[in-house]
């Protein structure tokens, strides 16, 4: 049955974009969304480059005319907005969102602590609750779309820190393939926090200039937000303008370190095996990569030195963190939006801000946005305590 | 889908079964019922325990001490946690606060993500398998063995741990109080069932499964689960039920046992009751005044279940109705804040 799951709709809204055609435009010519802040509230504004997206809450509302309740946070409105995007570009009524064979699977690492401020005063006081107060959990955002929406069909929220997104759509396949459901809403959304800035910062794994995804004096990450939803379904006469098909899927545990990968890569290894296996590809069907490609020193030597191992050719790849940053759990979602549109196209993307290659491995990435036909892509996603994800699409 | 082994840390003395089902239930005092662990000693060497944050060592412990005594390598390993590590959570957050964003120690931010539980579970057994983690709510347990199934139901994988931590702090015990969850007066737990109050008290566990899509040898068989995610009246709910009865082909005298919800609130019993009357000659029982009110406290429902088919008994307290003796279908019932809803069948399995 793989091969038969399409990608029929995409919502997305990042630092590059606040729709597929932006976002599209923004990759085809290079445009990085990595710059100072101006709405985040955080002493680290100063230090770091962020990918954020440049309207404040009040602004994204007035810009996309929604009427929220007052207990919208930043990650719920970025989600209502990437959610809406999708099923109207798939062109999904609201009898197709609510019949009971639509499946709704979300992600989120920072669910409602991007009101951070409110979330500690709630924690800590004992009156005067903040507008916010049910809506910290990770699943607040998706909840309050289950009711706007009123989605019979399952609903699950996935947090396997930065792969979540594409665990979400590893579940949503698994969930079509066997007929739990005919079609799903799948993806993430994380918002900046000062929650993730000081977590990253206290690992000093941010970086102090723009992200140098595989440049041998790569110094960390940018963290950014962002929210993406893909609409698949089954592909059947009806469906035809689609962005391409999502094959298979492979998750594994490197189980070596909380928060750094290990030097052989072994979950990396098993996650890209395993995806291969289950779509029936060798490594010579594999054309390009959208490799998780944080720009910290550990995860790009072991990616790198995973895929030079595995794919035994020098295959173009680039890492799409390069555009927008770190956006956790929506980056494994975004990565892949970058791939189906790379192979829709006809084209790659180039991995920006490379100077120099690791001179250890001599592996460099993709660096010129170029015409590239292919028929298989492969995206990458690594999260904290061994979480590795790969997938596979097919134009 | 075969349940092999099963095991419970909760505010009674669940990891040693003898203890929980002889003596006494506990009786807590300050509507917030915090479990009671285990040493641990065999089963996490003493250095890495004292590293782990509270919702770490409870997943982790829970699961360690459930596969080491029972010599289990699971092929694939799904958590379930609506909050997390909420407690490393706020100590990071209370870092931010104290430190105003100065040089702050990552210990609490890694191990506030609710992934750290099965990843340091992974890492401590060299777990390189399948591994994820349901974060949505009330439904994240229910959605973890959707997962598992699905995986299992793929052919490849022989084995599961399904497991599911809730833990409270003094924080989102707080946070829950503002939102109204809790009664506004302190009450002696084991009488929560009997309170007229509104609100109901808060609690926490951890719950452990090994499940296996072929056994011979197993506690209870899951024949059937659904959760729901509205408001939905009883009526509602029942017409769900039947119709998996339906499909299962079960009159509703099949169903022995049934296990609900009851958590002392009453604006939200109503559900509860009309089961109970529905299942009229079911035996009946209910738990939360043993565990307190929790949104995953379902996993804790489906321990009590495995338990009552082999045989053991329960506190006495349990039980709020007994009409035989006959033990071979039991159903559960349970809802979070009215809004979201789990139900889940369980067959007798061969082994007692």
């Amino acid at each position: 049955m793989s091969g038969s799951i399409v990608v029929s709709g995409i919502g997305i809204i990042s630092a590059i974009g606040n729709n597929i055609e932006e976002i599209h435009f923004s990759l085809k010519n290079g445009i990085c969304g990595i710059k100072r802040a101006q709405i985040l509230k955080s002493k680290y504004k100063e230090n770091f480059l962020f990918g954020e997206i440049p309207f404040s809450n009040q602004e994204l509302i007035k810009k996309y005319s929604l009427s929220l309740s007052e207990d919208y946070t930043r990650t719920d409105i970025l989600a209502e907005i990437a959610f809406q995007q999708a099923f109207q570009d798939a062109g999904w009524s609201h009898e197709c969102i609510q019949s009971n064979k639509t499946c709704f699977i979300s992600s989120s690492t920072v669910g409602g602590m991007s009101e951070i401020d409110e979330l500690y005063h709630d924690a800590i006081h004992k009156t005067n609750p903040s507008v916010f107060i049910q809506s910290y959990a990770f699943s607040a955002h998706a909840k309050k779309i289950v009711e706007r929406y009123e989605i019979k069909g399952k609903t699950a929220v996935i947090n396997t820190a930065c792969s979540s997104s594409s665990n979400a759509i590893l579940l949503a396949q698994r969930m079509i393939e066997q007929g739990y459901a005919d079609r799903a809403i799948v993806g993430g959304v994380d918002s900046l926090s000062k929650f993730t800035i000081n977590g990253f910062s206290s690992l000093s794994i941010l970086s102090q200039g723009y992200c140098k995804a595989f440049d041998q004096n790569r110094d960390g990450l940018n963290l950014g937000e962002s929210a993406v939803y893909l609409c698949l379904e089954k592909e059947s006469k009806n469906t035809k303008n689609y962005y391409g098909k999502i094959i298979s899927g492979g998750n594994a545990n490197d189980s070596f370190h909380p928060s750094a990968l290990s030097d052989d890569g072994k979950g990396i290894t098993l996650a890209i095996t395993s995806a291969l296996e289950k779509a029936k590809l060798s490594f010579e069907n594999i054309d390009f990569i959208q490799a998780h490609g944080t720009g910290t020193p550990n995860n790009d030597l072991v990616e790198t030195k995973t895929m030079k191992t595995l794919f035994k050719r020098h295959l173009p790849f680039y890492s799409s963190k390069t555009y927008v940053g770190h956006t956790l759990a929506a980056s494994g979602a975004f990565g892949i939006v970058t791939c189906l549109l790379a192979l829709k196209n006809k084209e790659i993307y180039a991995n920006l801000n490379f100077q120099q290659a690791i001179e250890e491995i001599n592996y460099p990435p993709n660096l010129i946005n170029q015409p590239f036909e292919a028929k298989y892509a492969m995206s990458n996603a690594f999260g904290f305590n061994g979480n590795c994800t790969s997938i596979i699409l097919q134009r | 889908m075969f349940i092999e082994f099963s095991y419970a840390i909760s505010p009674q003395k669940t990891y040693d079964e003898s203890c929980f089902l002889d003596s006494q239930a506990i009786n807590y005092t300050n509507n917030q019922l915090q479990v009671i662990e285990p040493k641990y000693n065999e089963a996490i060497p003493l250095n890495l325990l004292r590293r782990m944050g509270r919702a770490v060592r409870l997943g982790v412990g829970g699961a360690m001490e459930m596969c080491i005594k029972n010599n289990l390598q699971p092929n694939a390993i799904i958590f379930s946690s609506a909050v997390g590590g909420l407690e490393d959570c706020i100590k990071f957050l209370n870092q931010i606060y104290v430190y105003e964003e100065g040089t702050l120690t990552p210990t609490n931010f890694v191990q506030s993500t609710p992934n750290a539980i099965a990843g340091s579970l992974a890492l401590l057994t060299k777990n390189s398998s399948y591994n994820t983690t349901h974060v949505n709510g009330a439904n994240s347990f229910l959605d973890a063995l959707l997962d598992a199934q699905l995986l299992m139901n793929e052919g490849k994988t022989s084995s599961c741990l399904l497991g599911c931590v809730e833990e409270i702090s003094s924080y989102n015990y707080n946070i829950n109080q503002l939102a109204g969850l809790y009664k506004d007066t302190f009450i002696s737990s084991l009488d929560l069932l009997k309170t007229k109050s509104k609100g109901s008290i808060c609690g926490e566990g951890a719950a452990m499964f090994y499940l296996s899509p072929h056994s011979q040898n197993y506690e209870a068989e899951i024949i059937s689960f659904f959760t729901i995610q509205k408001n939905s009246s009883a009526d509602e709910i029942l017409e769900e039920i039947e119709s998996m009865l339906n499909k299962e082909n079960l009159e509703k005298n099949a169903i022995s046992d049934l296990i609900l919800g009851y958590n002392g609130d009453q604006e939200t019993q109503q559900n509860y009751d009309s089961l109970s009357l529905f299942f009229e000659n079911s035996n009946i029982y209910a738990y939360k005044h043993l565990t307190g009110e929790y949104p995953t406290s379902v996993s804790f429902a489906l321990w009590m279940g495995i338990k009552l088919f082999k045989n053991k008994e329960l506190p006495l307290s349990c039980i709020k109705k007994v009409s035989q003796n006959i033990r071979e279908y039991v159903l559960i019932y349970n809802h979070y804040n009215s809004k979201e809803h789990s139900i889940l069948l369980l067959k007798k399995g061969t082994r007692e």
